[in-house]
């Protein structure tokens, strides 16, 4: 096993007693930090600290710890989930940090993502746009329909699945230099527009969505990319352009 | 779809400032295409161009899309607007520390800025040579060595004298009106960047020039390949195509553009 390197670091935090307080960057020191731990247990190891000197622990998100809940979030050093590619900041290491360095940790920062308390944003517009889109209409009549009876081809398969790994964690609004969310509901529309089962509500749903979207309050598309590029999932710019086709074509078709 | 409700729409809004940009992309290759006789040197070269400036300055068709333009330019600076003051509300408060470019480019980020150079260069350019050319009575008119006009359908007219009819030029031979003098667009470009006729002010122009085409590169570079992606095409077998469209367009264009101004400071005394 490799060794255990103790690493010292200055924490720059923002701190924000609940949603109407003005909040302001404090300044923590850590000692002996591993670089075997998670971005997040770094964090774990602060607010032990914080506790044990009757000081309040920062509030931050997080749920399952494996990138796959959307939970964590953490603008660092100036980018969502941290310099890392493609994790969230639970899966990012302390060994893309180096003793003494001075880390920036900032909530996602959005007007439609208002800060509840410290570093924890609160992301239920994203609810409220998934809400928008509605149902999905189920045959429910006689026997339960095999998955594979109906066909798809692999590639839309493909491309319908890498939309579907979105985990709605908001890094995509976190970068964006206009806080939008296009690449987030983008995702969504394009999973089930790719495939026959969406096609029922396919209109209806990217109508709603991006009214909602708008209504909530986020930034429009500059199409810098930054979002694609912070994505921990991936989420491609691509679903971004057929949301953008799919808008039009609902506009066009749709009478009311 | 209701309509005010498209057009509240940030898509629809995408969509219209994709389109306008596109046409603006069209009308600069016009115009470039225009200016490259600028480099023709001598006699031929001044009535050329200046034949070109009375056609563009006249022709029906020419000057419906000009006004198009005119007005295209201001429904993408209006969108431009909305979409700015839309995306600066959706982020109410700043991060402290942001390191916007680990994860996009300088071009993209800086759309707005390079905009609004350009919307300063173009007012600045309007009144260097369109506005003169529109509304100065005492515009200068083509005169060739022999001393002779010309009318604005570029004929020579022999023995011919200026007089004014209704504030505006008219070539005369005997008293007879032959028609509205050919202006020398030509003389009044190369004099605006020349040392001799214009002193300090030529190079400064000429600077002032090439920054605005430095943004127009810029402003190019995002944006061309930009707006095939609001219009929602993003395929991966044309992604490459258009990538380098934009690249050889948000390059070439600029340069040329540039090079006319420079050319003209650099070859005449």
């Amino acid at each position: 096993m490799a060794t255990i390197k103790g690493m010292n670091l200055t924490l720059k935090i923002w701190r924000q007693k609940d949603a109407n307080s003005k909040g302001k960057i404090e300044t923590y020191k850590v000692k002996d930090i591993s670089d075997h731990m998670s971005f997040l247990e770094m964090m774990d190891v602060l607010n032990e600290q914080l506790i044990s000197e009757n000081k309040e622990p920062v509030a931050f998100d997080h749920d399952c710890r494996e990138g796959i809940c959307g939970s964590c979030s953490l603008h660092i050093n100036g980018e969502p989930h941290g310099p890392d590619r493609g994790v969230t900041t639970c899966q990012l290491h302390m060994r893309k940090f180096n003793s003494g360095d001075t880390i920036y940790i900032e909530p996602f920062r959005a007007k439609a993502f208002p800060v509840i308390k410290d570093l924890v944003v609160d992301r239920s517009a994203f609810d409220r746009i998934i809400q928008s889109g509605g149902f999905v209409s189920v045959n429910t009549s006689g026997n339960t329909q095999d998955a594979n009876a109906l066909p798809i081809p692999k590639a839309d398969a493909d491309k319908a699945f890498d939309a579907a790994t979105c985990i709605g964690c908001g890094a995509c609004v976190a970068s964006c230099k206009n806080a939008s969310a296009m690449l987030f509901v983008s995702a969504k529309v394009s999973q089930l527009s790719l495939l026959p089962q969406g096609q029922v509500e396919r209109e209806e749903r990217v109508l709603n969505m991006v009214s909602q979207m708008d209504d909530e309050g986020f930034g429009n598309c500059t199409n810098t990319g930054a979002c694609e590029v912070e994505c921990p999932k991936g989420i491609s710019l691509e679903n971004i352009a057929r949301m953008n086709r799919e808008f039009l074509k609902a506009t066009i078709h749709k009478e009311e | 779809m209701s309509i005010s409700a498209i057009l509240k729409s940030s898509i629809a809004k995408k969509w219209l400032m994709a389109l306008t940009g596109l046409f603006l992309c069209l009308f600069l290759v016009g115009h470039l295409l225009g200016n490259l006789q600028l480099f023709i040197g001598g006699w031929d070269g001044t009535v050329k161009f200046n034949e070109y400036a009375e056609f563009m300055s006249s022709n029906p068709i020419v000057q419906t899309v000009a006004w198009i333009t005119k007005i295209l330019i201001g429904v993408h600076v209006v969108l431009a607007l909305l979409l700015v003051i839309n995306n600066r509300s959706a982020r109410s408060t700043n991060y402290k520390y942001n390191r916007p470019d680990k994860n996009a480019k300088f071009s993209s980020r800086t759309m707005g800025w390079m905009g609004t150079l350009l919307l300063v260069f173009i007012v600045v350019h309007l009144v260097n040579f369109w506005a003169p050319m529109h509304y100065d009575n005492e515009f200068p008119v083509q005169l060739n060595e022999a001393g002779n006009y010309y009318t604005a359908d570029g004929i020579e007219q022999v023995n011919s004298y200026l007089q004014k009819v209704e504030g505006k030029q008219h070539v005369f031979i005997n008293k007879v009106d032959m028609g509205l003098a050919m202006r020398d667009l030509a003389k009044v470009t190369k004099d605006f960047f020349s040392k001799t006729e214009n002193g300090v002010t030529a190079l400064l122009m000429m600077i002032l020039y090439a920054i605005a085409m430095l943004a127009v590169a810029f402003h190019l570079s995002h944006g061309f390949a930009s707006a095939f992606q609001s219009l929602g095409i993003n395929h991966k077998k044309y992604n490459g195509m258009i990538k380098l469209a934009g690249m050889a367009f948000s390059f070439i264009v600029p340069f040329v553009f540039a090079a006319i101004p420079v050319y003209l400071y650099v070859t005449q005394a």
